[in-house]
């Protein structure tokens, strides 16, 4: 788990707010980003700033509704991904 | 278009889509196919108030400037710019009770009608059907949502100033002509390596006089959940793009097989968003870029193959951020003069300019349960495609229940393709015979 930040909740969040939600100071760590409107495209955009920002490669089977719906389960995944196999 | 009071003078410069969609424009026009415009339908309950429409509709109006601005191409090399100071009359007109409104959305859609926004309204069972008709030149399917949004609001009440902005928003600019170049590298890549195939479609080339139709089949909510489930191993329940073009693709390739001819190279381009999520604006021009996909060679035995190699194409392009340099380029293309544009959209994919269009737009006015006073039931979005190619076939979904609406020109598709078409898309979609 080398170079993830230490709050890497605030830091994906923060990652979604700058790359895809206009207003995206009322986000939280757990909101619900598909209600707020995740769609395809920013399912790949942000999976691409994911890797880029942290250097972490995110495998097919990781992208999931369930990973990606809040700032918090993308952590988790993140970590996950990041940890030596 | 009635002219109203004077007003600051607007001044907006053409987006490098909206340059793109009045080349097109262009040449529909001179092919006798009229102007490029969509009908959104919107259904709507029994408690609808058609003055509070019209009091909106002529706020809305007074609102966006754009809407009474004039389309200004200047000197050879210069940027078409919308120019006004006059407030546009958005019409709204009520149609006897018992007039049908699939034809009257049909006649809207031909664009023979002054303006470039109204509303018609007609009764429909027990509630009503809005029509709202739109000049793509002005508005992208986003955009007509956020305008119907606005005007909602505006049914609600009054604000004291506008609050959405009424255009394009600034394009990025990269720093030298190098850097540009750099920019707009993977979107050359990949166009020349499209091009070098021979791109067809079912309308064929050249462009040729003919009226836009329209079917739209829509989903029961148990019909769309069945689709779901079934889509969702390929998926992931998230990544409905490649699934809905993959779709698209296979139902034109089986008219292609009933015609005995070989389909060869399909490509279509798909729009993507540039307005941020969860953005009231801004609502007017085209705030899209493009990705280009091409039909997997060799031909995937199922759907589920395809969207899993559309999906691929799909990666690959946001990873290369084609998006971006799409709009690199067709920013560079704005300063094409009118006629060069035409030549070159003349010879766009073997002078096709696509195999087909589509769009999924996602879950139409979100969040929006009322207008003027009446419950949404549903509602979708029916454009007129050009010939070529002549088809398009677009999805979107409210509350659950998918639309699909298959558009077609007179003489591209028979009645028998037609329903093959659309028994093709229904075999994927809900994975029946």
């Amino acid at each position: 788990m080398h170079g993830l930040p230490a709050n890497l909740e605030e830091a994906l969040l923060g990652l979604v707010r700058e790359k895809l939600f206009e207003g995206g100071a009322t986000l939280t760590v757990e909101t619900d980003l598909f209600a707020a409107g995740l769609d395809s495209m920013g399912i790949m955009q942000l999976m691409i700033s994911i890797e880029e920002r942290f250097g972490v490669r995110v495998p097919e089977s990781a992208v999931t509704r369930d990973h990606f719906s809040t700032a918090s389960s993308l952590a988790a995944m993140v970590r996950r991904c990041a940890a030596p196999a | 278009m009635t002219p109203g009071p004077s007003r600051a003078k607007l001044r907006a410069p053409l987006g490098g889509c909206d340059c793109y969609l009045l080349a097109l424009e262009d040449l529909m026009e001179r092919s006798g196919q009229g102007r490029h415009v969509g009908v959104t339908v919107l259904e709507v309950g029994p408690g609808f108030e058609v003055e509070r429409l019209r009091e909106a509709a002529a706020r809305f109006s007074e609102s966006q400037p754009i809407l009474g601005a004039k389309l200004q191409r200047g000197l050879p090399g210069a940027v078409p710019v919308w120019r006004g100071d006059q407030t546009a009359e958005v019409a709204v007109e009520i149609h006897p009770v018992g007039e049908d409104w699939r034809g009257l959305a049909e006649e809207r859609l031909q664009g023979q009608w002054p303006g470039r926004l109204r509303f018609d309204v007609c009764s429909a069972n027990e509630g009503f059907v809005v029509l709202m008709s739109w000049s793509h030149l002005l508005l992208d399917a986003r955009g007509v949502e956020l305008a119907l949004a606005e005007v909602a609001r505006l049914g609600e009440e009054v604000p004291a100033k506008p609050e959405v902005n009424s255009h394009a928003l600034p394009f990025a600019r990269h720093r030298s002509w190098w850097q540009e170049f750099r920019a707009v590298r993977p979107f050359l890549e990949r166009y020349w390596s499209l091009r070098s195939g021979r791109v067809v479609s079912l309308g064929g080339a050249p462009a040729r006089a003919g009226r836009a139709f329209f079917k739209a089949v829509r989903f029961s909510r148990e019909e769309t959940a069945t689709m779901k489930r079934r889509a969702d191993p390929v998926t992931g329940g998230i990544f409905a793009l490649p699934w809905f073009l993959a779709v698209t693709m296979r139902a034109h390739a089986a008219v292609f097989r009933a015609r005995g001819q070989e389909s060869g190279s399909l490509e279509c381009t798909i729009s993507v968003q540039g307005r941020k999520r969860g953005a009231r604006g801004p609502i007017f021009q085209n705030q899209v870029s493009q990705l280009f996909f091409a039909r997997p060679l060799p031909d995937p035995a199922s759907v589920e193959d395809a969207a899993r190699a559309l999906h691929g194409q799909f990666a690959a392009m946001t990873r290369d951020k084609f998006d971006g340099a799409f709009l690199v380029m067709i920013d560079w293309m704005r300063r094409l003069p009118a006629p060069l544009y035409r030549r070159f959209l003349r010879r766009e994919a073997s002078g096709q300019l696509a195999s087909f269009y589509h769009a999924h737009t996602g879950e139409f006015l979100p969040g929006l349960r009322e207008f003027c006073g009446g419950a949404i039931v549903d509602g979708w979005h029916v454009p007129s495609v050009p010939q070529p190619p002549g088809t398009g076939l677009f999805f979107s979904e409210r509350e659950g229940r998918l639309t699909a609406s298959l558009c077609w020109r007179d003489g591209v598709l028979s009645a028998d393709e037609q329903a093959l078409m659309l028994s093709a898309m229904r075999a994927d979609l809900l994975g029946t015979q």
